[in-house]
């Protein structure tokens, strides 16, 4: 019985500490909130305790983050390389299509450059869209047909020289029978003013690169590095189209003759673009330069040919004066019936004289 | 002595880690609440005197260090000691899924005095926004952590006795 008294007050002494204990606890919140209650010390304490273990944890706790942020850089790098690739892929296909555009407009530069030159030339451009398998270097083929004006026997060229002339003209396209075909002959001369001699450059089919000038006589003054350009005769080529130039000289088999093999201007291997001469002119004359000037004495030819042409002006309104002076006096005279048309006429001629 | 000493040792790096590594891998800006697991696994295992007394001193640990209002961790952790460690009464002590399921309520209650006393002390409290991203985020990572915590303080426990 005392036991279980003993035991009652132990429990009840317990329930009164645990209550004491929440209401302190409780109240302590209250006060240490409205700042009446200072535990600086007991803070400094503990967090004197707490700080080696928390720099220990955060220590590892950032260890990890890194190992974490590297696993993580490793797998964006990973997908970002990846991405990269496909961008390199990308950019490398452009810049291939790039470089061609800017091949294909550096040739179309060229090639309009030629024809704004050539002015005597009426030049259609086109391009080479096929060789022929059989004799692949000699005939080509072109996107350009009578459509286009092109006809059978029309010279083709580059702004390098002479490619050839159109073998077979299509609707939309045509074959081009290249100046290294063994089967062309070109008419050409010697460029140089003092040679000017002729001679016919044919294909050779044991050297399908180099073509050969032949018929040039033994004693004529061709020499190597002259330049060969096309002479006109036989009215398929016009004149003047450069051919290439001498590179060796050799004698014919029956002595009499000599041919030159001829380096051309015109790469046949990359041929690409070519222009059609539909038709052709005699070139305009050049214009007239004015002569050099002795030093000291340099007048503006421009200012003397109009002065001189205002003088010519008035010397013809002096004449107009005379003239209509004398129609006057004769009139007045009653030797000339007044003011026919044909005397008009006669005075007006006269005076253009 | 030494038992106590091991149990001080025990509290403090478990708070430390609770305080430093366990902030690196928060979920949605919230992490585990170690102190409260350790007190509704000791109040499991030894009783609500126990239980209330380990809060008492988990709490202050909590509010010496870190807390914003001291007294206010004391008081929830403690009250929690007390309640769980009278419901471990009828239970057996050492089932492990106990702790798991009962770290939810624990941290309701324990949300639950915060915010009274938050109320009483004048401050205002947005309740479904605290619901939404302050309560589920931590109670996840209780019920992942209620488990091990729980097998430490039973080995502890079981260490405590054998030496005690």
């Amino acid at each position: 019985m005392s036991n279980k008294l003993r035991k009652e007050k132990q429990t009840a002494k317990k329930i009164i500490a645990l209550i004491v204990v929440f209401i302190s606890v409780f109240c302590c919140v209250f006060f240490a909130a409205r700042g009446k209650f200072n535990t600086r010390a007991t803070d400094g304490v503990a967090m004197a305790i707490m700080a080696p273990f928390q720099r220990a944890f955060s220590w590892a706790g950032s260890q990890l983050i890194f190992v974490r942020d590297t696993v993580r850089e490793i797998s964006h790098l990973h997908e970002q390389n990846k991405q990269l690739r496909e961008e390199v892929e990308i950019l490398r296909a452009q810049n291939l299509t790039a470089s061609e555009y800017a091949s294909e407009n550096q040739r179309l530069r060229n090639l309009l450059g030629y024809k704004q030159t050539a002015v005597q030339f009426d030049l259609v451009a086109a391009s080479v869209i096929g060789r022929e398998s059989a004799s692949w270097s000699s005939v080509i083929v072109i996107n350009r047909g009578t459509l286009d004006g092109v006809a059978n026997n029309m010279a083709v060229v580059t702004e390098m020289g002479l490619v050839g002339h159109v073998k077979e003209a299509g609707v939309s396209s045509s074959k081009v029978q290249l100046l290294i075909d063994p089967r062309s002959s070109v008419g050409t001369l010697i460029q140089r003013p003092e040679s000017r001699v002729a001679g016919i450059v044919e294909g050779d089919v044991k050297n399908p690169s180099y073509p050969r000038m032949v018929n040039i006589p033994k004693d004529s003054d061709v020499k190597v590095d002259d330049m060969v350009v096309t002479s006109g005769f036989g009215g398929v080529y016009p004149k003047g189209l450069v051919v290439g130039k001498i590179i060796e000289m050799h004698n014919e088999e029956g002595g009499l003759l000599m041919y030159g093999v001829i380096d051309t201007s015109v790469d046949f291997q990359k041929l690409e673009d070519v222009a059609v001469i539909v038709a052709s002119r005699e070139a305009p004359p050049e214009p007239i330069q004015p002569p050099v000037q002795t030093p000291g004495t340099e007048t503006d030819p421009y200012e003397t040919a109009e002065k001189l042409q205002q003088a010519q002006q008035q010397i013809q309104d002096a004449q107009q004066q005379i003239q209509d002076a004398q129609q006057q006096q004769l009139q007045e005279a009653g030797y000339v019936v007044e003011d026919t048309q044909q005397q008009a006429d006669y005075v007006a001629e006269e005076a253009t004289r | 002595m030494r038992i106590i000493g091991l149990w001080a040792m025990v509290l403090i790096l478990l708070y430390a880690l609770q305080t430093s590594l366990l902030t690196f891998i928060s979920f949605d800006g919230f992490s585990a609440n170690l102190m409260l697991l350790m007190t509704v696994s000791v109040a499991f295992l030894r009783g609500h005197e126990k239980g209330a007394f380990f809060g008492f001193m988990a709490g202050l640990l909590q509010d010496a260090t870190t807390g914003s209002y001291f007294g206010l961790a004391m008081f929830s952790y403690m009250t929690i000691g007390l309640i769980f460690g009278k419901f471990s009464v009828n239970l057996f002590r050492e089932q492990s899924l106990l702790p798991v399921i009962s770290s939810i309520p624990a941290l309701a209650l324990h949300f639950a005095i915060t915010i009274a006393f938050l109320f009483m002390l004048g401050r205002e409290i947005d309740l479904i926004r605290f619901w939404k991203f302050d309560f589920w985020p931590t109670a996840i990572m209780q019920v992942v952590l209620a488990y091990p915590i729980h097998r430490l303080v039973l080995s502890l426990n079981e260490f405590s006795k054998k030496r005690g």
